[in-house]
Order: C-alpha cells, then structure tokens, then sequence
C-alpha cells in the first residue's frame, strides 16, 4: 500500500513536469519575444512602408501580404480538402484506389517544406509563369496550398469519422438524398472539426518561411493584388534575422515578431467567431 | 378482410455468402401493429430495414423476390428510395435525433422534400408533435438543441420526425431498448394511438412488449418465419413447437 502511494506521488510528479515544460516553453517564447519586440512595435511600424535603412521603416506590406497569403491559401486548399475528405469518407468503398490516396496523402504530409518550395518554383514560377506572373502571391499561395493539403484532409476526414453512422441512417430513412445528407448533417455537424483543421492550417501557412522565399519571392513593396511578389511576415524576419546586423535591424525583427504571432492569435479568434456565426445560422 | 400493406412473396437476402432471409412469404396488413419477433441474428431487423430499401445502404448486401407495397414490388431497380422512404418513416434503436434545434429536426425531411413556407412548415412542426404527445413538453423551447432532451424525449422527437413526413408505414427498430420502463411505457401507448392512422411493424426483443402492443405477431428464426398470425393467437395457441419455446422463454 505504502509502495504504490509512492509510484503514485513520482508519476504524478513526472505528469506535472512534463505538462509544465510545455507551458512554460510557450510562456517563456512568448515573454521573450514580446519583451524584446513589444517596444518597438508602434503604430508607425505596424502602418509604415519598409525601407531597409530607414530605422523608421514599418512593416504594413508584410503585414497585408501575410494576409493575402493565408487568405488565397485556405480559398484554394479548404474546399479541396473538404471535398477530399467527403470522397474518402463517404463516397469512396474501401479498395485498392484509396489505399493509394491515403498513401499519397500520407506520403505527401511528410515531405519537407522545401522541396514544396523547388516543386512550386519550377511548376508555378517558371512553367506556369504565365498565368501566375512568377514570383506572386498566387504562386506561394498555390504551393502552400498543396502543402497544407494532406493535414486538411487528415483532420477533416478524422471528423467525418466521428459521426455516427446513425446520423446519416436517420437522414436517409427520412428520404434525404445523398447530398442533401452531407449539405445538412455531415457538413453541420463536422463544423467544428472543419474549422480545428483551418485554424492549425493557418498556423502552417503563417510560419512558413522557404517555399514563399522560392515561390513568392522577397519584394517589400505593397502588393497589388494576387500577382505581385510579396514578402510575408515570415520571410521578411528571416531576412532581418538573418541580413540585419544593426540593432535597431534586430529590434525590427523582434518586433516583427511580435506582431506575426498577434497575428496568428485575431486570424484563429476570427475562424472562431466566424465558426459560431455559421453554427447558429445552421442551428 | 383488411387491407395488406405489404405482401411479401420469396424474398431471400444475401450479405455476401451469408443467407440472412430465407423465401419469406408474409403479408402485412394495414392500420394493424405487426411485431417481428425472434432471438438475435434471426433477421427480423434485416427484413424490417428491407421495407424502406435501408439495406441499400450497407455493402455487399443482395436481395431477390418481391416485396409489393400497395400491389408495386418496392424492390425494383426503378423504385425511386427517396421516394419510398418519404412515405415508409424509420425510428431506430437508438434514438438519433440531429444535433440541430427541435425544430429543425422535425422540418428537416419537410425541408429535403422542398418544402419552404415558414407556416406550413410551423404547422407541420406543431402536428408532429402532438402527434407523438410532445408539444406540451418542448413548446417553449423548439429552438432549443435536440441533443438536450431525456433519451425518452429523444425517441419521441424521432417518431415526431417520421410522422412529419406524413408517411403510411412507420418502421420501429427496437424503439424501446435504450430506455427506461416509463418511457417506454409512453413509446407503447403512443403505438397504440398512431396504429389508427399508419401501419406499424415493431422488432422487440420484450414478449410483454410484443403482446401489449401488436395485433399481429411474426416469429422469426435462423433467417426464416417460423409462425406469423393473430399476436392472440401465437401466445395463446402457438401451432409450432418452437415458437412455443420462444415466447415460453425457453431460448432466445
């Protein structure tokens, strides 16, 4: 009885420091990188142009590039996915055809970021160039698309999933056709599902930074529309992090960071207000 | 001589290699309770999911022989299921309301059928649910979430549902086996109302159940109907040994 009081006391002892480590991780990133950047972060910075020598240089095309980006991204890659996820889940008999799909998925999900970047290059900035203008929002955002894919779909399709079959049973007993069963059950129900897939999609499109040096390019103008080149939040601290050798350089690149994960923060609170909205429209 | 609903001549079905029915012949008549009766694995739900083509639904599922509703075989390639199912309702075991308001619930088939008009939709929402005895319980509270009801409430909820489809036929599936004995004493008493206006077939593993509520009783066995006729009849004066054995409590 002692002894087993005792396992006890020590395991719950690793849970907690294994639960702490990851809290304080994040606080102390955070902390960090918001003692050193929240300072700097003004509204000049957050509304003026960039100018590399300019220490009253700001970050608003950044700012409206990374938005662009994420905003052109998800356009392209959520319905794909959700479409995706709908024929492996409820369309698609288990056989030899989406054995290979969830292969490719799968494989797709492990390939590093990079080589999106090369593959994007060489088929959106080059062959495509075109239609995609080359290095252009359109081109980072269609790469990012096809990188972000396989988690899409793997979390919608894990939603799917998790409805009963009963749901769709009783849909179909009251003479509901196939779509009509997805549009007003499926669809509905797996909304939150849907949206924890977009909000860790928003994540991955925000923190890239080697496919858009590759496929969107580093120009610090405004962009003006889908086919300019932009620079994103992300991209533009690498280059302060890793060409600025002043320090009023590096307060930038903290600063900037700061604001990339405030960022993050209002993009996953609106998905969320947006979710609820829709939650009640669809009751 | 009454009406029959369903007559029901040679049907087999086949889950793969599996004979799941074997040469039912079986007329259901209308505006009666029919109770499928039987130990599990019998078939007794397979054949009642046969009757609104559920089975469809389930893979490497085939069926052969003829089952005319109102004289048309329902088993027909050119059988429309929407159709079909519009006008033969289903309540499950488990009581599967959406996770949507009360109200959306009971306007959902409506609504699939096309219908738009806010007041006649109200009407339907409001006569559902008399119908199946709940409108006093949720009057107030139609726009709440169905997932907030009783279990009881729940199963009521998805008869109220099927009835708004103004079916002919409803199919109960067990309606009772999840909930507890006040509920499905109201479930029961409210078979017994809606008997005048639909015809009712009800799988039920409860003997008291079958023979409170039905009026006609089929015994299934191993896929085959072993003894069908009066519920008076089959647990007063069984002709088959086995159906005696049965409903005695001796197996199943």
């Amino acid at each position: 009885m002692k002894k087993r009081t005792v396992l006890d006391g020590i395991q719950y002892a690793f849970i907690f420091l294994a639960s702490a480590i990851s809290i304080l991780s994040l606080v102390v990133i955070i902390v960090f990188v918001l003692q050193k950047g929240l300072s700097h972060v003004s509204w000049n910075f957050l509304t003026n142009s960039f100018k590399p020598s300019d220490p009253n240089s700001g970050i608003l095309p950044m700012l409206v590039g990374t938005l662009y980006t994420v905003g052109l991204t998800l356009l392209i890659a959520t319905p794909v996915a959700i479409f995706s996820a709908l024929y492996l889940n409820e369309y698609a008999k288990e056989s030899k055809i989406t054995e290979v799909v969830r292969f490719a998925i799968d494989g797709l999900a492990s390939v590093p970021s990079i080589v999106y970047g090369l593959f994007g290059f060489s088929l959106f900035v080059t062959i495509l160039q075109p239609f995609t203008n080359g290095y252009s929002i359109l081109s980072g955002s269609l790469t990012l698309s096809i990188m972000i894919l396989p988690v899409l779909i793997k979390t919608i399709e894990e939603t799917l999933k998790t409805i009963p079959n009963e749901m769709r049973e009783a849909s179909y007993a009251l003479g509901a056709s196939k779509v009509q069963t997805i549009f007003k059950v499926i669809l509905p129900t797996s909304l939150n599902g849907i949206i924890s897939a977009i909000i860790l999609a928003i994540g991955r499109i925000v923190s890239e930074s080697a496919p858009l040096l590759l496929t969107a390019g580093m120009v610090y103008y405004m962009p003006q529309g889908i086919f300019s080149s932009s620079r994103t939040l992300t991209t533009h601290l690498y280059y302060l992090a890793s060409e600025g050798v002043s320090d009023e350089q590096r307060a930038q690149a903290f600063a900037t960071a700061t604001v990339l994960i405030m960022v993050i923060v209002v993009l996953n609170l609106i998905v969320k207000l947006v979710a609820k909205r829709i939650q009640k429209k669809v009751g | 001589m009454e009406e029959i609903k369903f007559d029901v001549k040679n049907l087999n079905l086949f889950y793969g290699d599996f004979q799941a029915l074997k040469n039912l012949n079986i007329e259901i008549k209308a505006n009666r309770v029919t109770a499928l009766i039987g130990p599990s694995g019998c078939g007794k739900s397979t054949f009642l999911r046969t009757l609104n083509r559920m089975n469809d639904l389930v893979d490497g599922v085939k069926t052969n022989g003829e089952i005319r509703m109102d004289g048309k075989n329902i088993l027909s390639d050119k059988v429309n299921t929407i159709e079909l199912r519009t006008k033969v309702g289903m309540v499950f075991q488990k009581p599967n309301p959406f996770p949507m308001s009360i109200y959306d619930n009971i306007a959902y088939g409506p609504r699939c059928q096309g219908i738009k008009d806010k007041k006649v939709l109200d009407e339907l929402v409001e006569s559902s649910l008399k119908a199946a005895a709940l409108w006093d319980d949720v009057k107030d509270r139609l726009n709440k979430n169905a997932m907030g009801m009783s279990g009881g409430q729940q199963q009521r909820l998805c008869i109220a549902r099927a009835i708004a489809m103004k079916p002919e036929v409803i199919l109960m599936d067990e309606p009772t086996s999840a909930l507890d004995p006040i509920a499905t004493q109201k479930i029961e008493e409210l078979i017994d109302v809606l008997k005048k206006e639909y015809t009712i077939l009800i799988v039920t593993h409860s003997m008291q159940q079958a023979s409170r509520v039905s009026d006609d009783t089929a015994f299934f066995l191993l896929g085959e109907i072993v003894e069908f006729d009066t519920t008076l009849n089959i647990f007063s004066n069984p002709k088959n040994k086995k159906t005696e054995e049965y409903i005695t409590g001796r197996f199943g």
